[in-house]
């Protein structure tokens, strides 16, 4: 059963990836019954996205995550916010992201 | 994204194989060039998986970091030396040289072609395969069969 996400929902990188800065991009492969599968569709992050990935250490809320992110870069007010759930939802759906327990 | 859109250089490509391996993973991807051919083919897709390496990896093809040009390069082991493996493309006539073990990175388990699997050259006849490479005679049986075909067309 999935849990909804909320501002308090604490994420982890899935180990079933691998997430690599490839020649200027970052990318995550996912890991399929035991194969790393770059023929698989990947999925690739810009910097925003980089940045909530590397956010998402299992420790941060959302929360954390869009209040440490809002003091690191300028936005539009709400819009990093926006961003952080966005993604965050986006790597859930494609399983690269697991609820910390 | 599909990986078609990028283009991933040899250091990428190493660099995603030891992720994957680190998690204990297989890695797959499509090769480019024809120096194992007709076994692996321009545009097929290898798994490559990170079996140990033992005195009976005679004629296994493996991925491994090219000692001099630092690319990552599929070929066939033909023998050892000195603690060293002795590397060969099937289609070229010159060896890769000595190559630490610590330079392959894993064993070719699986070729895909065309959506299935391409077994020949990967199987229990990899040593017979080696022999022939080691020895010049896979390049003359390759050069009478385009004899035959040209004569056929």
């Amino acid at each position: 059963m999935e849990s909804r996400m909320d501002l308090k929902s604490i994420y982890m990188p899935s180990e079933d990836v691998v997430a690599r800065d490839v020649q200027g991009e970052f990318i995550i492969i996912p890991i399929t019954n035991g194969i790393g599968d770059l023929e698989d569709e990947i999925f690739t992050l810009n910097e925003t996205g980089k940045a909530v990935w590397d956010s998402l250490d299992g420790k941060k809320t959302l929360q954390d995550v869009i209040e440490s992110l809002e003091s690191e870069f300028e936005a539009v007010e709400g819009e990093i916010g926006k961003d952080v759930l966005g993604i965050s939802a986006e790597l859930l759906r494609r399983k690269m992201l697991v609820e910390a327990k | 994204m599909k990986p078609s859109e990028i283009s991933f250089s040899s250091v990428s490509l190493i660099e995603l194989i030891k992720s994957a391996f680190a998690k204990n993973s297989s890695f797959r991807f499509k090769v480019t060039g024809y120096s194992m051919s007709p076994f692996i083919k321009d545009s097929d897709i290898v798994t490559i998986s990170p079996l140990p390496l033992s005195p009976a990896a005679l004629g296994r093809v493996v991925a491994f970091i090219h000692p001099g040009n630092k690319k990552l390069i599929i070929h066939r082991i033909i023998g050892q030396n000195s603690g060293c493996f002795i590397l060969k493309g099937d289609r070229i006539a010159e060896i890769d040289g000595l190559v630490p073990k610590e330079n392959i990175l894993g064993c070719v388990i699986r070729v895909e072609r065309n959506n299935k699997d391409a077994r020949l050259g990967i199987g229990v006849e990899r040593r017979l395969i080696a022999f022939l490479s080691k020895n010049g005679f896979l390049s003359f049986i390759f050069y009478c069969g385009r004899l035959i075909l040209f004569r056929r067309e």
